[in-house]
């Protein structure tokens, strides 16, 4: 009898596995730059599809996902400013409750291979818990997310769509904003376009491509303008938060103060820079690299024992070339702007 | 004979045949030094040996034991054999790999609250409570390096179909060792310290197999 019952139960269940397999889903294939080097996220277990990108890009802009229904992953991560915090130094969170560090741009995210400043975080589709939960973003739950989406029909049906299944869980809820997070690919600066012999760069831009290849891009890395490691760029402790980095994950000494080498791509709208936002202007970025550094600074990366220098011609050409890297067609994608 | 008694034995047991259980016993009686209010664990990776040379593995091996949930504390292992087992090895925490593995479901899911999402990486065991009327609260985890803190360790069994592990944490509670640690919350040293006394909890109970 018993065996009857399991057996019965298995073929429903084989049933029901085909039939998830049979939903119709859209495979999106994401267009890799050409020569850029492979990305650490691979989809392998988060098959990229239009239903999971769509159903992502609506969660990414729905300020239901906190706790007091207020701030979206949006809020802190606007479109125009390559999706980081416009003007504000440290994050603003529910009720105004202010984080300790500068939410970074989303750009390119699947070549790192871990996120935030410290790096605590290994893998994108895990990311979001952290803003869900901060008591200073979002200081929501994941149950209680999963519940307002499984009280909703709309949700029930993209999460149908997107994965055969119209209950809402943390593993498709989490794989669906990694869906989105993923595709947020820029790669047609004039920089792209330059490299790509597409247009040529001004004299100027030009000048600046060659002052940033001897000055910078031994951490900012072309293409990406990043680097998957963490280094101390001469920055004091702020007095604020002492924030010391890296060291907060690894518990190894040496890792104080060393945090992620960020991107520069859309740099000129990405502002306030550094960890903690200090400086909001590409020329105060330029003054700390000539004069703010003390190269006697333990903690000061290799890379940066020799000093900086640039006449004022030469930060105005740096600063001309930097601004090559923003790519306003993704900047103005409305692929990944809030859905309509 | 021998099969008719099986069958009874597996009757009674609620087992069929290809199924072994393996069952915890917390044995966390409320001690007139401590009381635990928290106490769960991962358990993975369980392999049996028998004692014809073979051996079963589970496949994705994961399980979050709570003492709050008497249903967790009994597993059903699928697929094994009714073979004499001999030994029992598994690993107390989760593998490194579901640590950089991204969002998982069923006992990995990071809902249940067994997770740190600011340093990726699962809970490997949570023991809170109060030792000489003092707040104790130990979050053990963390997959890298000498910072590790799974324990993988084998326990000889005589058993077929039940196996009993019995696990003591109270004794390791009220070491001297872990008198001035109070609370350990982030992966590190303390951490794998901690670690390394918690598999030391870990025995068969034979009088039940
Ligand atoms: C209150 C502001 C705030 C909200 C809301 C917020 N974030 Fe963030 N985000 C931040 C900050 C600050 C960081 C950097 C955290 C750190 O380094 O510790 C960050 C980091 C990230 C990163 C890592 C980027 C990198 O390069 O390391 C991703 C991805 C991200 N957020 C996605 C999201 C998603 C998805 C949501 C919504 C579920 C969200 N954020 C909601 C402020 C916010
Ligand atoms: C030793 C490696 C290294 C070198 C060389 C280096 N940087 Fe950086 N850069 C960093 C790190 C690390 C950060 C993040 C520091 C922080 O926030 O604590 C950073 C941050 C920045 C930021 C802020 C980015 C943001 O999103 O907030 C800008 C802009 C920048 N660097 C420009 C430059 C320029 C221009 C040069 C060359 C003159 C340069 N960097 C050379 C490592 C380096």
């Amino acid at each position: 009898m018993n065996k009857w019952f399991f057996t019965l139960l298995i073929a429903l269940g084989v049933m029901l596995a085909s039939f998830r397999l049979a939903i119709d889903t859209n495979p999106l294939i994401l267009e890799l730059p050409d020569k850029w080097p492979t990305p650490v996220y691979t989809f392998a277990t988060n098959p990229l599809t239009e239903e999971g990108f769509q159903l992502g890009r609506k969660l990414f802009y729905d300020p239901n996902l906190s706790r007091d229904q207020t701030i979206s992953c949006a809020s802190c991560h606007l479109q125009y400013t390559g999706f980081t915090h416009v003007d504000h130094n440290v994050s603003h969170g529910i009720e105004g409750r202010k984080g300790t560090r500068n939410a970074p741009a989303l750009i390119n995210l699947i070549w790192n291979s871990s996120f935030h400043w410290d790096g605590g975080v290994n893998n994108l589709e895990v990311q979001p818990i952290n803003p869900i939960q901060h008591p200073a973003e979002m200081d929501n739950t994941l149950a209680a997310v999963l519940e307002y989406l499984n009280e909703s029909k709309e949700y029930k049906a993209l999460f149908y769509a997107a994965f055969g299944d119209s209950t809402a869980s943390s593993k498709q809820l989490l794989k669906s904003i990694a869906q989105f997070t993923s595709s947020l690919i820029s790669s047609n600066s004039k920089y792209d376009q330059y490299i790509r012999k597409e247009v040529d760069f001004t004299k100027q831009e030009k000048n600046g491509l060659k002052l940033f290849r001897k000055n910078c891009a031994a951490c900012h890395k072309e293409p990406l303008f990043n680097m998957n490691d963490f280094a101390s760029n001469g920055l004091t402790m702020d007095t604020a938060y002492n924030d010391v980095g890296r060291y907060a994950i690894s518990q190894i000494g040496t890792d104080s103060l060393q945090f992620r080498v960020p991107t520069l791509r859309n740099i000129e709208y990405t502002f306030p820079y550094m960890h903690d936002g200090r400086f909001r202007k590409l020329k105060e970025v330029l003054n700390h690299y000539t004069d703010g550094i003390e190269t006697d600074n333990p903690y000061l990366s290799k890379k940066l024992r020799n000093k900086i220098v640039l006449s004022p011609e030469e930060k105005k050409d740096l600063i001309a070339f930097l601004h090559t890297l923003t790519d306003r067609e993704f900047l103005y994608n409305r692929r990944f702007s809030f859905p309509r | 004979m021998r099969s008719v008694f099986i069958i009874a034995f597996l009757v009674s047991s609620g087992l069929s045949s290809g199924q072994t259980s393996v069952n915890f016993e917390l044995a966390v009686e409320n001690n007139e030094n401590v009381e635990i209010s928290v106490f769960r664990f991962y358990i993975s990776n369980i392999i049996l040996n028998y004692s014809d040379g073979s051996n079963f593995s589970e496949k994705n091996s994961y399980h979050l034991i709570d003492l709050d949930e008497p249903k967790s504390q009994h597993l059903t292992l699928n697929g094994s054999s009714d073979k004499e087992i001999q030994q029992i090895t598994f690993t107390i925490g989760t593998d490194s790999l579901v640590n950089v593995s991204g969002a998982l479901d069923g006992d990995l899911d990071p809902i249940k609250g067994m997770y740190w999402a600011w340093n990726t990486g699962y809970i490997n065991f949570k023991i809170e409570g109060k030792r000489n009327e003092q707040p104790f609260e130990y979050h053990i985890g963390g997959y890298t390096g000498k910072h590790a803190t799974a324990r993988t360790i084998s326990l000889p069994v005589k058993a077929e179909k039940s196996i009993h592990v019995n696990v003591q944490p109270i004794p390791i509670l009220l070491s001297p060792d872990l008198s001035k640690a109070t609370s350990v919350l982030i992966p590190g040293e303390e951490a794998s310290k901690m670690a390394d006394f918690f598999q030391t909890s870990f025995d068969i109970l034979l009088e039940n197999e």
